[in-house]
């Protein structure tokens, strides 16, 4: 029986530009410009925004087994948006800021999604969140001005977050063209490294 | 007056036949067989599913970024209900995730859902506000009433006569009157009202007269 993880191991090389960056790297080893980080936090705010209407509208097509953790997400991702409101009022980011072309390239590719059928959307979710942990656990434990954030998302109840909806999005594979589903996988794994590498270009203008 | 208060007493006809309909009455004195209790329970985890999609798409929709935290604590405090369910259907043994939906769920559930995907939020919150506002005053009606010792219904009387319920029953009145338009709300409150007193009806017999 065919399983989502079977497509971090045939699109490996994509994934794990994914989830390894030199931004992240910098969180590790501390190099990277605290602004620069700002600044991609700003924008990730964004496509939290942007994700938890996907997640909500994904939510109210799903079936029922797949009801609860899609739910859980949701009440999980408001809670995120106002951590991230209170840590950007500590630092004095703006929140409300314009998106920049990868994250409007995102949010567009995720309305695309909601407005398609529900099992690439359901796959894109758990590759999104998948890549999400992977990379923060690749800037583990994290340079001291960053350490907060870092642990914040590798928290073990993130990883079996992500767990869940990979059970969730498993049973999708049975109803989905194959075709339809990698090119969702490998769309969403190249919108997180273009995620990652708008942080870096930002901070070189 | 609030337009959720005012609703709310436009339809005390309702609200008082669906108080005193045999099945409420029966969770009240602990008489109800428990076959209906079980059939009500699986019919009702159907119902919270769709209540629980009804609320994300509030959510999703809604016009300011202060309402989302609030709709997304009513939808989770419906994920905390279905837990319960979850727990009352292994006692009763309804498997909740299997249950068929009847006309008069149906009935509810997409008109809930229609509303949800193609109406304003304000109309989501006039449409979804009668089952929370009914709960809360059947709950504290019933507890109010006193909950005998052995009343194998127990639970569910102070599940919804709780103080946290009507929190959350206020939380979306509230929305109502934020959102909300007095006369598209109107209709849709009542139909509301008349769906949740059908949605009992199923489950226990005529309407007392």
């Amino acid at each position: 029986m065919a399983t989502v993880d079977q497509l971090l191991e045939k699109h490996a090389d994509v994934w794990r530009a994914a989830t390894h960056h030199q931004f992240l790297d910098g969180v590790r080893d501390g190099s990277l410009a605290p602004h620069a980080f700002l600044r991609w936090l700003a924008q990730d705010y964004l496509f939290a925004a942007d994700l938890l209407r996907f997640q909500a509208r994904l939510l109210a097509r799903a079936p029922r087994f797949a009801q609860a953790v899609l739910a859980r997400g949701v009440v999980a991702l408001e809670a995120e948006l106002s951590w991230f409101e209170r840590h950007a009022r500590e630092r004095g980011v703006e929140l409300d800021g314009e998106r920049l072309q990868p994250t409007e390239t995102y949010r567009a590719c995720l309305e695309r999604l909601d407005n398609g059928p529900y099992e690439p959307a359901v796959v894109a979710l758990w590759a999104l969140e998948r890549a999400y942990l992977e990379a923060w656990q690749s800037a583990r434990p994290g340079a001291p001005a960053f350490r907060d954030f870092v642990e914040h998302w590798t928290v073990p109840a993130f990883g079996e977050y992500v767990g869940e909806l990979q059970r969730a999005a498993n049973p999708a594979l049975d109803n989905a063209d194959p075709i339809v589903i990698e090119r969702t996988f490998v769309e969403i794994a190249q919108l997180e490294r273009a995620f990652w590498d708008m942080a870096l270009a930002e901070e070189s203008r | 007056m609030s337009l959720a208060e005012m609703l709310w007493r436009e339809n005390q006809d309702l609200a008082r036949q669906t108080l005193a309909h045999p099945f409420v009455r029966g969770i009240g004195r602990g008489t109800l067989p428990r076959s209906n209790f079980a059939a009500y329970i699986g019919q009702d985890a159907f119902f919270l599913d769709a209540f629980a999609r009804a609320y994300a798409l509030a959510a999703a929709r809604s016009p300011d970024r202060a309402g989302v935290p609030e709709f997304v604590r009513l939808l989770n405090g419906v994920l905390e209900e279905l837990q319960l369910h979850a727990s009352y259907a292994a006692r009763w043994g309804v498997d909740v995730l299997t249950v068929e939906p009847t006309e008069a769920t149906l009935a509810y559930t997409d008109f809930l859902l229609k509303t949800a995907a193609f109406g304003s939020v304000g109309e989501t919150c006039a449409a979804m506000t009668p089952c929370m506002r009914l709960y809360a005053y059947l709950g504290q009606s019933l507890a109010a009433d006193g909950v005998d010792d052995g009343n194998p219904y127990a639970d569910w009387i102070h599940t919804y006569g709780a103080p946290e319920f009507e929190a959350l029953a206020t939380t979306l009145e509230r929305l109502l009157d934020r959102y909300g338009d007095e006369q598209q709300g109107r209709t849709l409150y009542r139909r509301a009202m008349q769906l949740e007193l059908a949605f009992f009806d199923a489950h226990g017999g005529g309407v007392e007269s």
